[in-house]
């Protein structure tokens, strides 16, 4: 049950997505958020989603993989929709039922947040999670903020943090599985009963879950101490980043398309 | 730089240790151990829990320090902070528990991390990681997630993060403790393959009796003392001594030492720790007997 959760879904792969450099990833996504709020428009919408079904493609993940990890967002954009419907105030109405009221306005305008919560979402997700590693996204913060040294802030710590703590949720999760099937097998419930009974069932999981984890803490810092960790000073990677020209075209692809939004959302079709 | 004068044969050399745990003083996990290692051998050191076997393990690369008397390695003393990460890169250190040693999310990131910690060049990094997982068997699973290895790949993966920094010596502090019988055989015929094939120094803390037959020399230990010194076999001779203090004998050992008292098998040497050797000895004596 609790073992089928997986942090931050990674797809192995080969794909242009996977291969570009995680720098430029995590740069191109936050070009590609604000790129997504330039839209206004039929055509600067239809763009957008045209491309981001070009990077699904592109990224060799199944379409059907894809649109299942847009759950979480359903209701969201639903709900967002049917505010629009019946908020939007417009000049053609379609439907006047007493206080409701329905325009085309309202229909355009919860299509356009449809696509645009939804291709938020895929859009970031092939960018990042769904084609980095963890690890390789840990190291790519840590570059990417290491100009923050300079003003002191343990950058490398952080890093470390984030690597260590995704080394440790799968540990931790299973843990918490046998911790919870030791409690089943003495007696407790944790399914039946009131929100705060169950609530208190889970305080005898957690107190065992956190002696654990500091007892786990502490092995791993004398492990890490034997193995001549001494913070980020004078430390190599055996990975190491790399920058290419194709990198520099992959992250100008985006810019593209912030570009291309903008300017088509000056032009009008059908009003909209 | 603060170097002692050492035989250049010693490797580790325990001098006159005394050693009490901070929140319990008085504890005496050793009382005035002092043990020299030889470059180049496999040392088992055996004892049952409380006999201060693991104590001096974490007190050979500084994780603790002596509360009086010395630890050398290289002839470099533990007890002085700007040693330590020279010793350690000489003298890596196994655990027990597989789970809480591992770093890093993939296993080849985590043989990384040693070398990474040393500073060395990312190529040579590489080449390390590849040839520490090729050594210990592992260069197939090299991106996988540790998580789904078993406790003896697990043990391996560890090993291979040592052997990536180059150690001179390599501790075992029982780390087959929490493995099953096959993984256990996994992580020692690795040991002693790295021990008789590139000469690295061993330290096997354990408690399993078979475990620490196959080494050179075995050192028991017992109440924060050594208890008896010597090879497998002029220890384990004295099964008397060893049970005293609460230790079995392996198994074939055990056996010859029963069938001595029986006046037909006198003869039998004492300490046979082999099972094909003890075998052969029994049916030679009792072929014998059959023979006018």
């Amino acid at each position: 049950m609790l073992t089928d959760i997986t942090l931050g879904q990674y797809f192995p792969g080969n794909s242009l997505l996977h291969k570009a450099d995680p720098r430029m990833k995590v740069v191109s996504m936050l070009i590609f958020a604000v790129a997504v709020f330039m839209a206004s428009g039929l055509l600067a919408y239809l763009f957008l989603a045209a491309f981001v079904l070009l990077a699904c493609f592109l990224s060799g993940i199944s379409l059907k993989v894809i649109l299942k990890g847009l759950k979480p967002v359903v209701f969201i954009t639903v709900f967002m929709g049917v505010i629009n419907i019946f908020f939007t105030a417009g000049e053609r109405v379609l439907v006047e039922l007493g206080f409701i009221r329905i325009c085309a306005e309202g229909l355009w305008a919860a299509l356009f947040i449809a696509i645009r919560i939804i291709s938020l979402v895929m859009g970031t997700t092939l960018l990042l999670t769904y084609t980095t590693s963890p690890n390789v996204l840990c190291d790519a913060i840590e570059s990417l903020l290491s100009p923050l040294k300079r003003l002191h802030v343990p950058v490398h710590d952080f890093a470390m943090m984030m690597t260590i703590a995704l080394r440790f949720v799968p540990a931790l999760i299973e843990e918490t599985d046998k911790i919870m099937s030791a409690q089943k097998a003495r007696g407790a419930n944790f399914e039946t009963g009131s929100l705060l009974s169950r609530a208190k069932a889970l305080l005898p999981v957690l107190i065992p879950l956190l002696v654990s984890s500091i007892r786990r803490a502490t092995d791993l810092a004398t492990a890490m101490e034997c193995r001549c960790y001494t913070g980020g000073e004078g430390r190599t990677k055996m990975r190491v980043l790399k920058l290419s020209f194709k990198d520099w075209l992959f992250m100008l692809a985006w810019i593209a398309l912030g570009v291309a939004l903008y300017f088509l959302s000056t032009v009008k079709v059908w009003g909209v | 730089m603060g170097k002692v004068k050492m035989e250049d044969n010693i490797i580790i050399s325990a001098r006159e240790v005394f050693f009490e745990y901070e929140d319990d003083p008085g504890s005496r996990a050793l009382k005035n151990v002092s043990l020299d290692i030889e470059r180049g051998s496999f040392v088992a050191i055996l004892g049952h829990n409380g006999s201060g076997k693991s104590t001096f393990a974490k007190l050979i690369n500084g994780i603790l320090t002596p509360t009086s008397g010395r630890v050398l390695v290289n002839g470099l003393d533990t007890s002085e902070e700007k040693n330590l990460t020279e010793i350690r890169r000489k003298v890596g250190m196994v655990f027990q528990n597989p789970d809480n040693q591992i770093v890093g999310s993939v296993v080849e990131e985590d043989v990384a991390f040693g070398p990474e910690n040393l500073g060395i060049e990312p190529s040579e990094i590489r080449k390390r990681v590849d040839e520490a997982l090729e050594t210990v068997g592992m260069a197939k699973y090299k991106l996988h997630a540790p998580g789904r290895l078993s406790g003896g790949q697990k043990q391996r993966v560890a090993v291979a993060g040592i052997l990536a920094m180059m150690p001179q010596c390599i501790v075992l502090d029982e780390s087959t403790a929490m493995l099953d019988p096959a993984g256990r055989e996994e992580i020692i015929s690795t040991v002693l393959k790295l021990n008789k094939e590139r000469g690295i120094t061993v330290v096997l803390i354990t408690h399993y009796m078979n475990e620490a037959a196959r080494a050179d020399r075995v050192v028991v230990m017992n109440d924060g003392k050594v208890l008896c010194d010597g090879t497998p076999r002029e220890v384990f001779s004295r099964v008397e001594l060893l049970e005293s203090v609460g230790l079995d004998v392996p198994g074939p050992t055990k056996l010859l030492y029963m069938l001595k008292k029986d006046p037909r098998f006198f003869s039998l040497p004492d300490g046979i720790v082999d099972e094909d050797e003890a075998a052969a000895l029994v049916s030679d004596i009792l072929n014998g007997r059959k023979k006018p």
